[in-house]
Order: C-alpha cells, then structure tokens, then sequence
C-alpha cells in the first residue's frame, strides 16, 4: 500500500479529500502543521510514496524564522525543506492560493504538482493522486 | 465596539454557529452528491463554502479555527469581505497582535488580487480600444499601478530589476508594440505605465527607443517618460541606458537623466510627487553592495564629465553639479563598504 503525507491546517475540511484517497488504497498520514509534518517526513523510518502539500498554514517552530507572511505562505518553506532531503518524492501542492507567482514557482519544478481546492472535487483529486502514482485506476476500492 | 452590538452580537453567536454546522455539512452532502452525479456541484459547494468561512471569520471556535478562515478569505475572499474583515478587526479590541496582523494581511492580499484583476482589464483594453481611449485606459493602468505598489518598495531599485506587475507575461510583446504607436501621446501613456508594471522583459525595447530618440528633436517629452520607465524599472542595464541618455541625449534629455540617475542613487522624490502613500527611502542602516557602488561611481563619473565639460550649456552642468552634490551627501550612509 502506498503512503501519502497530507499536510494541511485544516483537517475536518480536508476529510473527504483524504476519505477518497483512502477509498483509492492510499495510507494517508495526515500532519495538521508544517513543524510537525517536517519531523515525520524526516524520521528515518517513515517513507513516503507522494506528499500533499496546503501553502497557507501557521508558521511555528523552525518555520518562524521564514518570513512566511504571516503563514500565507508557509508551504513555499516546507516544500523547499523537503527538496533538500529528497528530489524524487512527488509533491502534490493543493491550496486556496491564487498567487500567479505562486503557481508559476512550482510549474518550474519537477516530481510536483499544483491543483487549486476550489478547481477540484475529492474524487478528482484522487483520481489525480493515482495516475501521478502511476497508479491509474481512478476508481475507489469497493 | 459599542455594548448593544456585543449584546447583539453574543445573542446571535449560538444560531450562527449553528448555521455554520448546518452550511458545512450541506458542503459536505455536495461534495459527496458530485462524486456520483455532477461535477458541477463544485460551484455550488464553492459557494457554499464562501458563506461558511465568513461564518468561520465571523464566529471562530479557536484562534487557529479564525486563523485558517483568515487564510481562506486571503486567497479567496472577495471585495465584500473587505468590509467583512475591517468590522471583525474593530469589533475584537484584545485582538492577539498576530491575528490583527493577518487580517491586515489578508485585506491586503484582497486588495491586490482585485487590482490584478482590474490591470489585466485595463492591459486587455489598452489592446483592443481605438487610439482615442488607448491613452486614458493607459493612464489609468499607470495611476493603479502606483496606488498599488507594493508596500516598501519606489520601485527605482539601482542594482535589482523590478519584478514584472504585468498579469500575464505572454501579453508584454503586444503591450510594448504600443510604444512604436504613431500616436506619441498613447505612447508616452503607456511608458508611463510600463514604469509601474514593466520588468526585466521590458528592458531591450525600452532602452532601444531611448537610445534611438534620445537626441532626435521633437522626441524631448518621449524621452522623458522613456528614462522614467527605465528608472522605475531600474537595475544596470536601464542605468547605462540612462547615462548614455544624459552623455549623448538632447539638452532636455540631459536633465531628466540627471535627475533620473540622481534619483535612482538617492531614491529620492519619485513617489512624492506622485502622492504615494508610502514613501520608503533607502534604508541608511544597510549597507550597500560592491555592485551598488560600481553602479554609483560610474554614474558620479557622468555626472562629473557632464559638470565639468564647456560644450555643455550652463543649465545643464548646473543640474549635473546639483546632483552630484546631492549624491555627495548622502554618501557616508549609502556609499560606506
């Protein structure tokens, strides 16, 4: 089964989309800030197979150091830190943000994607998740 | 915030956090009806949960709970949520200052998108309207583009180009094709507009036109809307363009220059005298860099050749000793490592 480390402040609204990636076979860890997200991606024993990333979250711990503005834009910082550990690992940025700059910055990076929340439904993202998986069935597990 | 909207306010929190629950769960039923009948019903559960997250600012549980609703409004909120924001910061007096600062932040973000948003209007005008309108609409997109820089910048940075404002980079070509209009007035509009949106893109076309014109006569009033998008532009290139303006330029051409360079060291009157509400002068306590110094002592260099050489009219030479003067001044501060 493969693993996904969904990042997101806000849990209770991400639940159908981590409900249907479950219902596509996923193992989904969901991280509700980037501080702790960060130290799970980085226990030697965890392994992730893609990460789903939010942008705007609350900057604490080692990310309160970035000028983050005010957490608008904190996933810019953890997405950096996750490249430095590991360039293969598929990034799946999926946020509110509607910054052109934003959505340009990741259009130049390999192994990553940028899906906006309000363009996509639960299913279609999973549906998403699985072909950039290579795992295409787009079809939850009955 | 007066005692009667508190009471107001408190009398209302249950029923509206009651609708709050009621709007989430209805967005939740959409999302998953869409997942067997209609894609379609993503609109609706958009909209849906627009309503919730002005509840969510509203009435937040948590701190963190107005937090991502915050969040929510900054990339997503509209212009009546503008207003929406301004009430819920004055209504909450003991608000922890970094809350009150992301609805500052997310008023902002509003605000700059909205304006995006009427710039890329204005740019598609500029393109498609008659030459009788191509100068207002461009006048138009110049004044936004000042009201709306951003906060901390003038936006006539010496040694850094000015990151390009233009909403879509692919419409620069047909934007700077305005500048070769047989009509100089739209032309010089919209160089005045590509000073406030215009980055490094900009830069050949601008500077070719100035080098082409700079000592043709007639072109003196073009010329200088051409050196004040290439000092708010800015960087090395648009600096050379504009010493060589005032080495080889015109005698009007020659002044505006000057004071062009002078401002670009000094960061001097640009966004005064066009009313902007934050002026930001070079910050002393930074030091400046080896390429900023480079950059200053080649223009000293000009200003001194320019002060010193006979040809030149008087009125001239007087401004470039001004200048030279002025960034003299300034010099323990800005010039020091």
């Amino acid at each position: 089964m493969k693993n996904i480390l969904f990042v997101d402040d806000e849990p209770r609204r991400m639940q159908l989309f981590v409900e249907e990636l479950e219902a596509c076979g996923f193992h989904v860890s969901f991280e509700r800030d980037a501080e702790t997200a960060l130290a799970v991606f980085r226990l030697p024993d965890r392994r992730f197979d893609l990460i789903v990333l939010d942008i705007s979250m609350p900057a604490g711990g080692e990310f309160a150091h970035e000028d983050t503005h005010q957490g608008l834009r904190t996933g810019l910082y953890l997405y950096d830190k996750i490249r430095l550990v590991t360039k293969e690992v598929p990034v799946v940025i999926l946020t509110n943000v509607a910054d052109r700059r934003v959505s340009e910055r990741f259009d130049r990076q390999m192994n990553c994607w940028f899906f906006r929340k309000s363009d996509m439904l639960p299913f279609q993202f999973a549906e998403q998740v699985s072909q950039i998986l290579g795992d295409d069935r787009g079809l939850p597990i009955q | 915030m007066t005692s009667d909207a508190i009471d107001t306010a408190e009398s209302v929190l249950p029923r509206a956090m009651l609708i709050r629950d009621q709007l989430q769960r209805s967005a939740d039923e959409l999302l998953r009806a869409a997942r067997q009948h209609d894609k379609q019903l993503l609109w609706l559960f958009n909209f849906a949960e627009a309503a919730c997250r002005k509840l969510q600012v509203l009435f937040p549980t948590t701190d963190d709970d107005l937090k991502s609703g915050l969040y929510w409004m900054a990339n997503r909120g509209t212009v009546d949520d503008i207003a929406l924001l301004g009430a819920v910061k004055s209504a909450s007096g003991d608000l922890r200052s970094d809350l009150s600062s992301l609805i500052d932040a997310a008023i902002r973000e509003i605000t700059q998108r909205l304006q995006q948003d009427r710039a890329q209007q204005l740019i598609s005008a500029l393109l498609a309207s008659p030459n009788a309108d191509k100068k207002a609409i461009a006048s138009e997109l110049y004044q936004l583009g000042v009201r709306t820089r951003p906060v901390r910048s003038i936006r006539n940075p010496l040694v850094d180009v000015s990151e390009s404002r233009i909403p879509q980079g692919r419409i620069l070509s047909s934007f700077l094709g305005l500048m070769r209009d047989s009509d100089r007035d739209v032309c010089s509009q919209v160089a005045l507009a590509l000073a406030e949106w215009a980055g490094r893109d900009a830069l050949p076309e601008l500077t070719d036109l100035l080098r082409q014109d700079c000592s043709k006569e007639g072109e003196e009033a073009f010329c200088s809307y051409l050196i004040t998008a290439l000092e708010h532009v800015g960087g090395e290139d648009a600096v050379e363009a504009i010493r060589a303006a005032a080495e080889s330029g015109s005698d009007p051409v020659r002044v505006g220059a000057i004071h062009a360079l002078q401002d670009l060291v000094l960061g001097t009157p640009v966004a005064l005298h066009e009313g902007h509400p934050v002026f930001d002068p070079r910050d002393p306590a930074k030091p400046a860099s080896r390429a900023h110094n480079a950059i200053v002592d080649r223009i000293q260099a000009t200003l001194r050749r320019l002060a010193g050489d006979q040809k030149v009219p008087e009125f001239v030479r007087e401004e470039a000793k001004e200048a030279l003067a002025a960034i003299s001044e300034s010099a323990p501060a800005e010039l020091t490592t």
